[in-house]
């Protein structure tokens, strides 16, 4: 910083140049907030996928006009088989079945498969590595870490030989492959599906009406005090400047919590005012009705024939 | 703490699940004899509450642990009444954000919205005693409350994991589920949330109830909305909770029995022991099938790694014919009649 005024030379703005420069000095305070940057990330993440499944809900597609009841229970029936199979082709196939219904239900192919299989599945992956190796999983070696070793540190002795099995690796391929599809069915459950209509379905399996109607409230309210929250991490990120500890950071953490709670019980006697104005007498109202057209029988044919090809393969294989 | 999907096998899940139901059963009954319309948006809201707070960073020197909140919520509203609030918000997590299995979820809420808030609170009721709210006692109570609460609950998950290699193996021996046995597991998820996560939520929970204590101190007297008498005794206090446990131990040994194969990989044979008759037609396709690849091996490898990987390879896209083109031609149909329809 030369002069007050000086400029950037390569951008003709009025912008100082201690504007444009890196927060290299406030590195330290960066630091210092990275746990309110990664808890707004959070907070704001819940209404990111809400808008998004907004706007899934609402375009044409194959999902989209199955009865949220046979969906709700069809794409139940492929999390257990996901679950239940010891088939590696058997999860290939499902995982392309979520793809392709992915695709038929017009939702966004790049956000699926950032959402859902960059994280999860291959952080499974790389953390089950060690389960590959000799020392869990027997089987033919794939390759060999090291061979003929005698070594003994401190009273341990290591085994001779280390190699990760072909088995082995199979078996950790299925398990980052099972995690994914499961994943993938229940977002294709959310993405094509209001939560209000789940939680009508919900109903309709005879869950209590009275936690059908807590499941409504807490998912309408969960927006709002999220929303709360992240504003109060906003505000402190904005006004911490110089050095902070982390006992005061902790601190208000605590009292942030306490203080949602405060609100969260103020509100919850406001609302309880609002709904017995409203003529609320203990128990919700659904205005959904479920009927089943030929969308829906042509979707239970079409998973059954699904199933059988499924079956088949296990069976043969 | 939430345990993914497919980690934990259905043998494992589904009972929990089963162990659950009467769980849940019984915290609304207990909930209800004190529930007048009031508390239906109050539990909601806390369930929002606790679903929100399991997003908070808590910063533990350069890096953050989350927090659970559980026992927080458990001293604030009752244990009962928070076993419905953490399960609710469990049950969206896993539905909507995939945080946690769906099948997986009796699991974590056996974990989360059980024997955390139960431990947690009865903990912290034996050691604060009938000291007043400000008292070092009744802090040190919270503290230790929330400390075993969240250890315990991290000590079943790790049980969890740990117990699947010791039961579930495939033919060629490897583990079907998870793979890390009891001796490692329970060492790596204890060390992780007794020397860090646990002495964070402690804290964190003490604070925030400190902070209530002071500036809205009516929460904490008339409006837990179940308030547990002191007088019951220790098995009725507990019962449900026994139940559940021993629900728990009954229906595992089913899930056992059933695994005397995997699932699905029944041959002929054993399909004929299983039912008693092989469907003829199926035996034909079998025989059709093993004419198209003969001398084929499958649960040892013994074909080795390429010939293997061919098998996989061919029957995988066979499979994704058949069901890409019984999924495409259908889904034309319905959206034609559906727009016939409109």
């Amino acid at each position: 910083m030369k002069t007050k005024h000086s400029q950037n030379p390569k951008q003709k703005t009025n912008i100082p140049l201690w504007m444009l420069k890196g927060n290299g000095q406030y590195a330290n305070i960066q630091k210092q907030t990275n746990f309110l940057i990664k808890t707004v990330k959070e907070l704001s993440s819940i209404m990111q996928n809400e808008i998004l499944s907004e706007k899934f809900v609402k375009s044409k597609g194959y999902l989209q006009m199955i009865n949220p009841l046979i969906k709700l229970l069809t794409l139940l029936v492929f999390i257990l088989i996901c679950s239940l199979t010891k088939s590696l082709i058997t999860l290939i196939l499902l995982g392309f079945i979520t793809v392709s219904l992915a695709k038929l239900s017009a939702l966004n192919l790049k956000d699926y498969f950032k959402r859902i299989w960059i994280i999860l599945p291959l952080l499974v992956f790389v953390f089950s590595i060690p389960a590959s190796t000799s020392l869990f999983s027997k089987g033919v070696p794939l390759f060999y870490i090291y061979k003929g070793l005698n070594l003994n540190i401190a009273g341990i002795s290591l085994p001779t030989e280390l190699y990760i099995s072909f088995s082995g690796l199979i078996m950790i391929l299925k398990m980052s492959l099972r995690i994914g599809v499961s994943v993938s069915f229940a977002y294709l459950l959310i993405m094509t599906t209001r939560w209000s209509s789940i939680t009508h379905a919900f109903s309709v399996l005879r869950v209590p009406p009275l936690i059908v109607t807590i499941f409504n409230m807490t998912y309408r309210y969960i927006f709002i005090l999220s929303k709360i929250a992240a504003e109060m991490m906003e505000a402190r990120f904005l006004r911490t400047v110089g050095s902070t500890g982390g006992k005061s950071n902790r601190s208000f953490m605590a009292s942030r919590m306490s203080i949602l709670f405060i609100k969260a019980n103020f509100l919850s006697d406001e609302i309880y005012n609002a709904m017995r104005c409203r003529g609320f007498c203990g128990e919700g109202v659904s205005l959904y009705k479920f009927k089943i057209g030929k969308a829906d029988l042509l979707w239970i044919a079409n998973n059954i024939l699904i199933l059988i090809v499924l079956f088949l393969g296990e069976l043969l294989t | 703490m939430h345990i993914p999907e497919g980690y934990l096998s259905p043998q494992t899940t589904i009972p929990a699940i089963a162990a659950m139901v009467p769980l849940w059963a019984i915290a609304l009954n207990k909930v209800k004899k004190t529930l007048n319309h009031k508390q239906i948006p109050k539990l909601a809201l806390c369930a929002a509450f606790s679903f929100v707070i399991m997003m908070f960073n808590v910063p533990l020197g350069e890096s953050s642990v989350h927090a659970v909140g559980a026992v927080f919520v458990a001293i604030l509203i009752g244990p009962w009444a928070a076993c419905i609030a953490v399960s609710v918000a469990l049950i969206i997590q896993a539905f909507v954000f995939g945080d946690g299995g769906i099948l997986a979820i009796g699991a974590n809420c056996f974990n989360m919205a059980v024997v955390m808030p139960f431990v947690g609170y009865y903990t912290y009721k034996l050691i604060a005693g009938k000291s007043k709210f400000e008292s070092k006692r009744n802090m040190l109570g919270i503290f230790l409350g929330s400390y075993l609460g969240l250890n315990l609950a991290a000590l079943f998950a790790a049980v969890e994991f740990g117990i699947q290699p010791l039961l579930f193996r495939g033919i060629d021996g490897n583990p079907l589920y998870g793979y890390y046995p009891l001796s490692i597991s329970v060492p790596v998820m204890m060390a992780e949330h007794s020397f860090f996560a646990g002495p964070i939520e402690g804290i964190i929970t003490v604070a925030a109830i400190a902070y209530i204590a002071k500036f809205a101190p009516q929460l904490l007297s008339n409006n837990t909305i179940q308030k547990t008498s002191a007088k019951e005794s220790f098995f009725t206090t507990y019962k449900p909770v026994i139940l559940g446990i021993v629900t728990l131990v009954l229906l595992s040994p089913i899930g056992l029995i059933a695994t005397g194969t995997a699932w699905g990989e029944w041959g002929a044979d054993e399909l004929k022991e299983k039912i008693g008759f092989i469907p003829q037609g199926l035996e034909k396709l079998s025989e059709i099938w093993n004419a198209w690849l003969p001398d084929y091996s499958m649960p040892g490898f013994e074909g080795g790694f390429l010939s293997s990987s061919a098998f996989y390879i061919a029957s995988a896209i066979i499979g994704i014919l058949l069901v890409a083109s019984i999924t495409y031609i259908t889904s034309k149909i319905a959206m034609k009649e559906q727009e016939s329809e409109n």
